[in-house]
Order: C-alpha cells, then structure tokens, then sequence
C-alpha cells in the first residue's frame, strides 16, 4: 500500500496470473516465476475430488489468491451461510494471500425464495445500498477473522436511484469496513467505453485520481473482445492486456504504488507460456514505472 | 420491501423472464449482455454435469432445456455445480424429448457420477478388517466415496459406456445398447469413485440386492441375514476382496451399544 507521502522505493509488485483448468498440469510440470495464482473460489466448493487435491498440490509451490465471483456482497437479502462456511473451509486450508469478491449482487428473493443467479448484477450507488454492502462485508470479515477486497465491476446497466459516484460510493465502503479496494483496471476502460468515452484513458486515470491511495491493495488487468463503438463491450476476459490499459496501469503504479497485480484470462486461454510471457510484461511495466518513480524523473501525470 | 431490494428482485426477474414480460425500466442492450451471459453460465454448468444428456440429444436441444430449466428452477444457492438435481424430471416434461423415455434415467446416472466426483475424499482403512472376527451384528460395512445404486428399466450402464468409452470402443458399445433397448432390458447401476472419477457398472440382481443393504447401513449381521433369506445365491468371502480392490467399501466400523 502506498504512503502518498512518501516515494516509493522502486519495490517491485507481486505479479500473479488466474489459473484455470487447462493449466494446471503446466502449472505444476515447472514451477513458474511468478508471485502468486490466484484460484476462484466457487471453482474449489466441492467436499473433496480432484480439483482440491490438485489446489493441495498448487498450494505446496505457489502463493494462492482466493477470488469469488460469488459472494453477492451486494445483496440486500444478506449472505448465503452454506457460501460463506464454504468459503471459510477453503480459507482455513489454503491461508491465501489475498481474498476479494465483487462490489456487486448476484442473490434475492422470487417468489419469497432465494434466487442465486451466478453473475454480476450491479448495484446501486446510493446511502442504502452502500449500507447493505457494509453490512455483508463486515459478516465476511467477521467469519475470515481477516480483511478482504472489493472488486469494481463492469456494469452493463446503470441503475436509477443513484446519490453517491462510484469511486465515492466504493471509498465509503472501504473506509467504513477496512477492507480493501481490488482495483480492475480493465473494468473501468469497459466501463468508459460502453459509456461512449472518447479518451478513454485520461476518463479512467480522472477515476483513479479519485481514490485515496491508501485503500487500494490489488490490480487486475485483462483485455476483452473489442466491439465497434456504440456496442457494449463485455469484460470477458479473452484477450492480451490492452494497451489502453496499459496505459492506466503505469499510472495507477505511480499512485498507489507496487500493489499486487493479476493477469485474468477466462476464455479463449493462452498457452500457459503465453500467460507467463503477460505477466512477465506487467513485471516489466512495474519495474520500470516504479524505478523512474524512485529516482524523481518520472511524470506522474498524462 | 425496501427500494433496493425491490430493483434487485426486479432485475434478477426481468434476467430470468421472456422478452414479452421483460421489465422495460432497464437498459434493454444491457439486460441483454447480461441476460447471454447468465444463459451460458447456465448452459456450460449442466453441460459438466450431465455431459451424458448433452451427447444424446445434442447441443441445440441441449441449450433449449437448459434455458427453460433455468427459467423454471433457478439455482438457489452460489454453486454451479450443484445445481441440477431435478433436471432429470425437467427433461422428462420436455414433449420434444418423448421419444427418449430412457433420457431421465441416464440424466440421474449423470448427476450421482457428478456428486460422486465432488464427494469428501475418503481412504480405505485396512486395519479395520480385523473387526471382522467381532460380532457381524455390531458391524457396519463403510461405504465407498459417492457409493449409490440406480435401478432402471432401460440399460443406463450400457448408454453410459457408449457415450464414455474410448472412442474406437463406442461403437461397439453403443451397438449393445441399441440391442437391450430393443429387447428392454433393464439395469441397476452402482456409482462410486475411484482415482477422482466416477465409476460405473451394471449390477447383477444378488449384487444389486446386497449393495442396497450397504448403502442402507444395515449391521453385517442383518445384511447377511437378509440376502440369505432372499434366496440370492451371493458369497460374502468372494464378495469382500473384490469391493476392497475396487473400493466399494472403505472399511468396517463397530458399532457402539446403545445404553
């Protein structure tokens, strides 16, 4: 976490990448240079099986990152208990690094009976629903017994009712529950591209400029499938970092300092190589942001 | 209700809804986005669950079910995988799936392999045979990881095998199965794990009938009892080395006297 009043000494970020089905026995044939791997959550819920015997294995080499896509942090008719017991299992036994979920909703009531639809439902952005999402994430807090990350979303729909911005609505949040914010870089250039953004990354470093430097504890970076303008763009994961978001990764570096950072790719994946060259890059990019910014030259500004 | 929950509720109801009873006070592109993307999940979620089914009627038809099925009986709880327990009885409402009555038999052989791969992990205990030499009446057989019994009318283990088999095998298999649909033949499965996967295999009646009593916990000595009063020629000493090599059962337990 970076102290604003101090620069920052050239440390170099914890760089980490998604690790997903198809490659675990790469991941496991060499040890890879890389900080950590971060796992989703729901993927490892299962009493036992391959897949947790796989993450034991994982575990023995490899720093974990535990991220749920899940958790519906947002949802105003609370938490799923059998989610959170699960998820605190996982927690026990593997004693990631990190653990993030999703400022988002995924769970109500139909009918009077829950619905949990699996996906990312925005929220909004107003006194009563940050209240609920304080809520919830001081229960997970609670049961961890340590503080997790929040994610900003990409939305697709923008929810009327709104009284807070986002970056003020997710800065309360953090601030009134000391977790932290896992800052998706990605996400944010979605989200000014479906909103029709012309320049898009001074639009999205105007964004960060708005979020205190202490609260920030991850990055994620990915790139999606490009669509013409005018068309939503979804955050899926399939494609090399862009560099747009390159870009305001440089700059986030400068602001919050050498904060943890992943490559996500969830669909049409790379080789496992392939993804290790990514990652190797955002090393690469860190490094030399983060060195200029020790010795004073760097701007800091686009 | 409170406003928030209420735009919630109608959210997920508009998502889950078809387009004539869509809510209009959402974005309809963005409804849309995620509307594609939650159908998917959907879809590739019963499609690791029921990859039997998936072969059977193909991906097309494969979708429509999954898509009515989420409209009809969305998943209550955050895990995808385990969602799906009655889509068995989803699929045999499908009018256009009535030709295949034996479609709903192979969907639950699916799940129970699917639960038995997510079972807790167990280990055969071997130094608990010694219990053998105490009274079978205080002895309770340990069941293997995801052990359970299917019985069916129509011959689910030789489908199975059709649509698992190597490749160069299934033809073969498939041909089986074809000639005891013909000659409706039924068939009782027993599904357990072993080396992570699922395990399948045809029981013969006696066989069918003594895993029952192990699946139901039945004392060794009540177990014993009963298959001998059925008049089934089975043998507990051949029987007992074969379910250890093939972990059907992970051990023996005592059972402590009630006071």
């Amino acid at each position: 976490m970076a102290d604003p009043a101090q620069p920052f000494t050239g440390a170099i970020p914890k760089i980490g990448v998604g690790l997903r089905h198809s490659h675990y026995a790469d991941a496991l044939n060499s040890v890879a240079d890389i900080d950590f791997l971060e796992v989703h959550a729901e993927n490892f819920f299962a009493e036992g099986g391959a897949a947790l015997a796989v993450l034991d294995e994982i575990s023995q080499h490899y720093a974990i990152s535990i991220h749920g896509t899940a958790l519906s942090l947002g949802s105003y008719t609370g938490l799923c208990s059998q989610h959170l017991h699960k998820l605190q299992k996982l927690v026990q036994r593997f004693s990631p690094l990190l653990i993030s979920d999703h400022a988002c909703f995924a769970r109500t009531l139909l009918n009077n009976q829950p619905v949990h639809v699996g996906d990312l439902l925005p929220i909004e952005f107003n006194e009563r629903s940050l209240a609920c999402l304080v809520r919830n994430i001081q229960q997970v807090q609670e049961i961890l017994g340590r503080p997790m990350l929040i994610e900003n979303l990409s939305a697709y729909i923008q929810l009327p009712g709104a009284t807070l911005t986002e970056t003020e609505f997710l800065v309360n949040a953090c601030q009134q529950t000391d977790c932290q914010l896992l800052l998706d870089l990605n996400n944010l250039v979605v989200n000014a591209h479906n909103a029709n953004i012309k320049n898009i990354v001074p639009y999205v470093i105007d964004w960060i400029e708005q979020i205190p430097s202490s609260i920030v504890g991850e990055f994620h970076l990915a790139g999606c499938t490009p669509v013409p303008a005018g068309e939503i763009m979804v955050d899926d994961h399939s494609q090399p970092v862009p560099d747009e978001v390159w870009q305001v990764y440089e700059h986030a570096l400068r602001r919050f300092g050498p904060v943890p950072t992943l490559i996500e790719w969830d669909t049409h994946l790379p080789t496992w190589n392939s993804l290790l060259k990514e990652a190797h890059k955002a090393r690469d990019r860190a490094k030399a942001t983060l060195t200029v910014e020790s010795s004073g030259t760097a701007e800091t500004t686009i | 209700m409170s406003e928030t929950q209420s735009m919630q509720e109608a959210l997920v109801h508009a998502l889950l809804s078809d387009d004539s009873n869509r809510d209009v006070c959402f974005d309809q592109k963005g409804l849309e986005a995620y509307r594609r993307g939650l159908f998917a999940n959907a879809r590739r979620a019963l499609e690791v669950t029921f990859p039997t089914i998936l072969q059977l009627i193909g991906f097309s038809r494969f979708e429509a079910c999954t898509t009515s099925y989420l409209q009809a009986s969305p998943p209550t709880i955050s895990d995808w995988g385990l969602w799906g327990n009655n889509f068995p009885e989803h699929l045999a409402q499908q009018p256009a799936l009535a030709e295949l009555p034996y479609l709903t038999d192979c969907a639950k052989l699916d799940w129970y392999c699917h639960l038995a791969e997510r079972c807790a992990d167990q280990t055969l205990d071997p130094n608990s045979l010694t219990l053998l030499e105490e009274d079978p009446y205080s002895l309770t057989l340990v069941p293997g990881v995801g052990f359970t019994t299917l019985e069916s009318d129509y011959p689910i283990v030789e489908i199975y095998r059709a649509h698992h088999e190597r490749e160069d095998l299934r033809e073969r298999q498939l041909a089986i199965a074809k000639d005891k649909l013909t000659r409706k033949v039924g068939e009782t499965a027993l599904i357990w794990r072993r080396e992570w996967k699922a395990q399948v295999i045809a029981l013969s009646p006696a066989e069918q009938y003594w895993m029952t009593l192990i699946v139901r916990q039945a004392s060794l000595g009540n177990a014993l009892d009963t298959i001998q009063a059925s008049g089934y020629d089975f043998s507990f000493v051949d029987w007992l080395p074969k379910a250890i090599e093939h972990k059907w059962i992970m051990g023996i337990v005592q059972n402590t006297p009630k006071p």
